[in-house]
């Protein structure tokens, strides 16, 4: 489509979304995407109201502040507490290793002719 | 107080962390509750997003963390923590105070037709909410929409018009 949408046809686009060749123009024309603007354009009042209607809590940030400096810090607990574990586990294999490999070194017990007990 | 070596990382420090609170957390609210309804699951979210953004920010450290970038995640996070804990419907009594006047009834007036425009908002579908916010409220240009939304710029334009159509005929008795 080459020519312009007339505003009632715009109009009628917007009602029913009708029809693909209307849209096709309208998503390449600038000029007819600023009389939709235009068009649909919301009263001042409304975006003041809507601004008012999802205002976010005077002490957002703050909260917001204490809340992700509480999951911080406990994750960076859990992290200590994790390199701790894997320090005494290091230790605990490092005493126990060789204990461990001397018993696994002795020979298997043995009955007189020979044979595995 | 500072974090552990091990835990910041590469990441950005504290201080930008703060900044990005300081800078966005008022938005990423305004898109949480568009989309949850609920005002103290959309703190939620604004704790959930800025965390993300503390853990995969996209840029690197002494890099502003573009406003887009932030706004998607806040969106993504607000329709996942929507799926697990549906609980529609924010109630009036948690809508903020609007400047008070001399007059009681008319405090009482406002609020109810504040009440009222809230409700007009939740028979918008979720996409439409949220394209309402982004360029009304927040001001955002189609480019940056484009980008929070995932979507080609022409849908960002068409659907943004169709949004503005419904949303002012669910007006047409409203005032």
């Amino acid at each position: 489509m080459n020519r312009h949408p007339s505003p009632r046809r715009l109009q009628r686009w917007l009602d029913t979304g009708e029809t693909r060749r209307v849209d096709r123009h309208v998503t390449e024309c600038d000029l007819c995407q600023s009389s939709l603007d235009s068009l649909t354009e919301l009263d001042q009042r409304v975006v003041a109201d809507l601004q008012t209607v999802i205002t976010a809590p005077a002490d957002l940030q703050d909260r917001t502040n204490v809340g992700v400096d509480v999951r911080l810090r406990s994750e960076a607990a859990a992290g200590v507490f994790t390199d701790l574990f894997l320090v005494a586990w290091d230790v605990a294999h490092t005493i126990l290793d060789p204990i461990t490999d001397s018993y696994m070194a002795q020979p298997e017990p043995t009955d007189t002719d020979g044979s595995i007990r | 107080m500072s974090l552990p070596d091990h835990v910041t990382g590469v990441r950005p420090s504290e201080e930008q962390l703060r900044r990005v609170v300081e800078q966005h957390a008022e938005a990423v609210y305004r898109v949480a509750i568009t989309v949850v309804h609920d005002a103290s699951l959309a703190e939620d979210v604004v704790q959930e997003t800025m965390l993300k953004a503390w853990r995969h920010s996209p840029v690197p450290p002494n890099t502003a963390i573009p406003k887009a970038w932030l706004l998607k995640v806040a969106r993504n996070t607000a329709i996942s923590l929507l799926r697990t804990r549906r609980e529609d419907f924010r109630g009036p009594d948690t809508l903020p105070e609007r400047a008070a006047g001399p007059e009681v009834a008319r405090i009482v007036e406002d609020r109810v037709k504040l009440e009222e425009l809230w409700e007009l908002m939740q028979h918008l579908n979720e996409d439409a909410r949220v394209l309402i916010v982004l360029k009304e409220v927040d001001g955002l240009s189609y480019d940056e929409i484009a980008l929070t939304l995932d979507l080609p710029l022409s849908t960002v334009k068409t659907r943004l018009y169709r949004a503005r159509k419904a949303l002012k005929d669910a007006l047409k008795d409203w005032n």
